[in-house]
């Protein structure tokens, strides 16, 4: 019964976390607001709309309708004082006391790793958040993003399709999928031991001053930070700056000067954020001593291709060529170079992201 | 008196005899015509009358009653004027009914009496010939168009007194067509294309095997200007081809004055074109864009901004090769053997997937490709990307010529002619599985990375035998008598992906 307290203040202050902290700091528990009398409240100096708030929704037989039937949808929670919760208290006042879920929610000891940056990315950053997450599965850490399209949506099928496991943290209720677009992997996340969170009440709308705040749970969750593509003035850079105020590591994809996608990242590196072009650089900078590290090998380049196919494998990378491109950089004839990609796609070595636009796998 | 002389009807590409009968009898002065009419028809008694009279010919002041037989066929167009005109003469005794009983006559009166042009005479004069016809008269103005026809003579006239003329002295002159043989000259040509080397190079395979073509690209990159100029390499059409589509153009009134047709058609309908527009029909069927494009290139720019419904309709002509147009006076039926080369941006603002200038979501993008109906991405053999042209290969040379492009499609042409010659079919494109197993032979190694391709593309039975027809026509190309590891390699490159449009 006590549980139904936080999730009544938390869903009372979703959008203002601060002054319910503020309040758990005058009054210690939950309980306490909900069973303090209305001059109490008055007399400790809040703010009279929110004493009104507070006073009217405090009906038991609201209370049951509204929070009753979440365990019905699927929907788990966890709060504050679990053993389950996760500890936020590097976000101050701004930790959240509530936290639902579907699928299950980071241990405490559990390797995390947020991954971020724009919804409208590139092929390029397409292919490097896949690889950074594939990495961080062989490593056996465990990938946060948000679910959004772009590199968040990435990141999370890379972690999933080299098996490891993909927390995604949402700016709405738990039981919608939104982008609607990313239903499968919604499932898929959730299917493969990982788990949809949010700090929202199930029902809850998306809303676009909701994703900002969801930011500051991604990286809370998380140990390192990494931006893969973020624009000047964006949803990336806000996750950015909320890890950094956690005391968190931030790494930055670095970029080409003059990349819209680019700036954002680049701009971090500026102000001292750490560079990442392979999972690596986080061992190393950041010193995690991992079990598995020593599993985590290289991909040996040494692949026995016969010469031209080796030409052409050496010219292709992670950002997208046409096949012009790779034709004229490797001096053959366009039928020689549609031929040598057709058998290095067969090898697993090179992928085709878009019609005659072939990238390292 | 009664007399009997012989028009012709037109329906879809096809002409039919059809008896003018006139009867010139006592009685009130009346113009009396039946046989089922439309309303050019109709009118057709005001234009003989004029023009009778202003020839200096009266028609005297009886009961004249025509019948257009049979009576059960709707009768459309003006080119009933001068069977009319002469079935009024031949009544009146002014021209000899024995005699004119072995023509056909076709065209249309003007009130001076001059004949005028009309549409349709190839399918006429085609159909006075299966008839057992072996004179024929029509406009002067056609005269190109009527002499294509063999095993008939066809006779000109300027006006009635010229008709009255020859049928009644039987004397006429009749001059053959001078055929001009040879190539169109290539007016535009691929050495102007700068880079594109692979779109150049899909664009040979595919007209080499008349595969059908998509090219996506962004904007500026130089599809439109790839397609122009794909008609002046397609392969040298048959004298029969060319007739199929003179007459194609000549129901449909896009004649010039030249008669035959010297070049298989290149059609760009724009993407605001109506269904109808595009396959054909109307109250009075007439031919759409894909009739137009007979033999030759139907070529839609934007391909995702046509009306679904539209692109829709392309799967009946694109399997049948033809276009069956049901109305209640029957069916009509016009050729459709075309092939389809679309082209298309990557997105709404056709600069995916370069992020500095794309604004589209991922979703934005897939569903813009997405417009492209199903059914007939399921029929294109052949896609490519055309990239942004680089600084670098602007004002360069390009590496092909149309006149060495040329040369390729004819010596495939050959193979393909060697090869189809027991069968019903003409290219590379058009085998269906049968025809593949006996006559695309794949070595060992090419069904081996085939079937690593079919396992590790996930690949449909559809795509597996587009990927073959391909690569055979790239074998020909090569002067290959089997499919090789790399003809196979090369088609898959080439294959349409819906993942990865």
């Amino acid at each position: 019964m006590e549980k139904i307290y936080w999730l009544w203040l938390s869903d009372l202050f979703d959008l203002n976390v601060f002054n319910m902290n503020l309040l758990l700091g005058i009054f210690d528990s939950p309980e306490n607001i909900y069973k303090l009398k209305e001059k109490t409240l008055l007399n400790s100096g809040i703010n009279e709309t929110i004493v009104n708030r507070i006073i009217s929704s405090r009906d038991e037989n609201e209370l049951c309708k509204k929070f009753g039937n979440i365990s019905r949808k699927g929907i788990m929670f966890s709060c504050y004082g679990d053993d389950d919760f996760p500890d936020f208290s590097s976000l101050g006042m701004l930790q959240p006391r509530v936290l639902y879920y579907k699928g299950r929610l980071p241990k405490k000891d559990e390797m995390t790793i947020a991954m971020v940056g724009a919804r409208k990315c590139s092929e390029y950053g397409k292919n490097v958040a896949m690889m950074l997450a594939g990495q961080a599965a062989h490593i056996g850490a465990s990938v946060v993003s948000g679910l959004a399209l772009g590199i968040d949506m990435w990141s999370h099928k890379g972690t999933i399709d080299n098996g490891g496991t993909t927390y995604a943290v949402l700016g709405c209720g738990t039981d919608l999928c939104y982008p609607a677009y990313n239903e499968r992997l919604y499932d898929e996340i959730i299917e493969k031991g990982g788990g949809i969170i949010s700090e929202y009440r199930p029902g809850t709308p998306p809303a676009k001053y909701r994703f900002p705040l969801r930011n500051r749970i991604i990286s809370g969750l998380s140990q390192k930070v990494i931006i893969i593509e973020a624009k000047k003035q964006s949803g990336s850079l806000i996750t950015a700056k909320a890890a950094l105020e956690q005391g968190k590591d931030v790494y930055a994809v670095p970029g080409r000067i003059g990349d819209i996608l680019s700036e954002g990242c680049n701009e971090l590196i500026k102000e001292g954020a750490g560079i990442i072009t392979d999972i690596g650089d986080l061992l190393i900078q950041g010193q995690i001593i991992m079990e598995n590290q020593n599993e985590y090998i290289e991909k040996n380049l040494n692949l026995g291709l016969e010469k031209d196919l080796q030409v052409l494998y050496s010219s292709v990378d992670l950002l997208p060529k046409s096949i012009d491109e790779i034709a004229m950089k490797c001096n053959m004839d366009i039928a020689e170079a549609v031929r040598g990609m057709t058998l290095l796609q067969l090898k697993g070595l090179v992928k085709e992201n878009i019609k005659n636009y072939y990238s390292k796998n | 008196m009664f007399c009997s002389v012989t028009g012709a009807v037109v329906t879809g590409v096809e002409g039919k005899t059809v008896k003018v009968e006139t009867d010139v009898s006592d009685g009130l002065p009346v113009f009396e015509m039946v046989g089922l009419l439309s309303p050019e028809v109709r009118e057709s008694k005001e234009r003989v009358r004029s023009a009778l009279k202003n020839m200096g010919i009266s028609v005297p002041p009886k009961r004249i009653t025509i019948n257009l037989s049979p009576a059960a066929i709707r009768k459309e167009g003006t080119q009933f004027d001068l069977p009319i005109a002469v079935g009024i003469l031949c009544a009146i005794g002014i021209i000899n009914v024995e005699n004119a009983k072995e023509y056909l006559f076709a065209g249309e009166l003007s009130l001076n009496g001059d004949v005028e042009g009309i549409c349709g005479i190839l399918p006429i004069v085609d159909a006075a010939y299966k008839n057992g016809f072996k004179k024929c008269i029509i406009p002067a103005k056609n005269i190109n168009e009527g002499r294509i026809a063999d095993g008939i003579d066809v006779i000109g006239a300027d006006n009635i007194a010229q008709v009255i003329a020859i049928v009644n002295d039987n004397s006429f002159y009749v001059e053959k067509n001078k055929e001009e043989t040879g190539r169109n000259t290539i007016l535009y040509d691929f050495s102007d294309v700068c880079g594109q080397e692979s779109v150049i190079r899909a664009a040979l395979i595919a007209v080499c095997g008349m595969h059908h073509l998509l090219m996506i690209g962004t904007p500026g990159s130089g599809k439109s200007m790839i397609a122009s100029r794909m008609p002046y390499i397609l392969p040298e059409p048959a004298r029969e081809e060319l007739v199929e589509i003179t007459k194609i153009y000549s129901v449909s009134g896009k004649l010039d004055t030249d008669g035959l047709v010297k070049a298989r058609p290149f059609r760009s309908p724009h993407h605001t074109a109506t269904t109808l527009s595009l396959v054909g029909g109307g109250r009075r069927p007439r031919c759409g864009e894909v009739s137009l494009a007979h033999k030759g290139i139907l070529f839609l720019d934007e391909l995702a901004e046509f009306k679904g419904e539209t692109i829709d309709a392309l799967r009946q002509p694109m399997e049948e090769k033809k276009v069956t147009i049901t109305r209640m006076d029957g069916n009509c039926t016009f050729p459709a053997d075309f092939m389809l080369v679309a082209a298309s941006n990557p997105c709404k603002c056709g600069y995916y997937p370069d992020r500095n200038k794309c604004k589209c979501n991922e979703s934005d993008v897939r569903r813009y490709l997405s417009r492209i109906s199903g059914p007939i991405v399921d029929r294109i053999d052949i896609c490519v990307n055309s990239p942004a042209v680089k600084a670098s290969d602007m004002g360069k040379q390009g590496t092909y010529n149309s006149a060495d492009m040329r040369r390729i499609v004819e010596k495939v042409k050959k193979i393909q002619e060697n090869r189809f010659k027991d069968s019903d079919i003409d290219f590379n494109s058009q085998m269906n599985p049968g025809h593949i197993k006996n006559m695309a032979c794949m070595t060992e190694g090419a069904e081996r990375i085939l079937n690593d391709c079919y396992e590790k593309m996930s690949l449909t039975a559809r795509s597996y035998f587009k990927i073959i027809k391909v690569a055979r026509t790239i074998a020909d190309m090569e002067d290959s008598d089997n499919i090789e590891e790399k003809h196979i390699a090369e088609a898959v490159g080439y294959r349409l992906d819906k993942n990865i449009l």
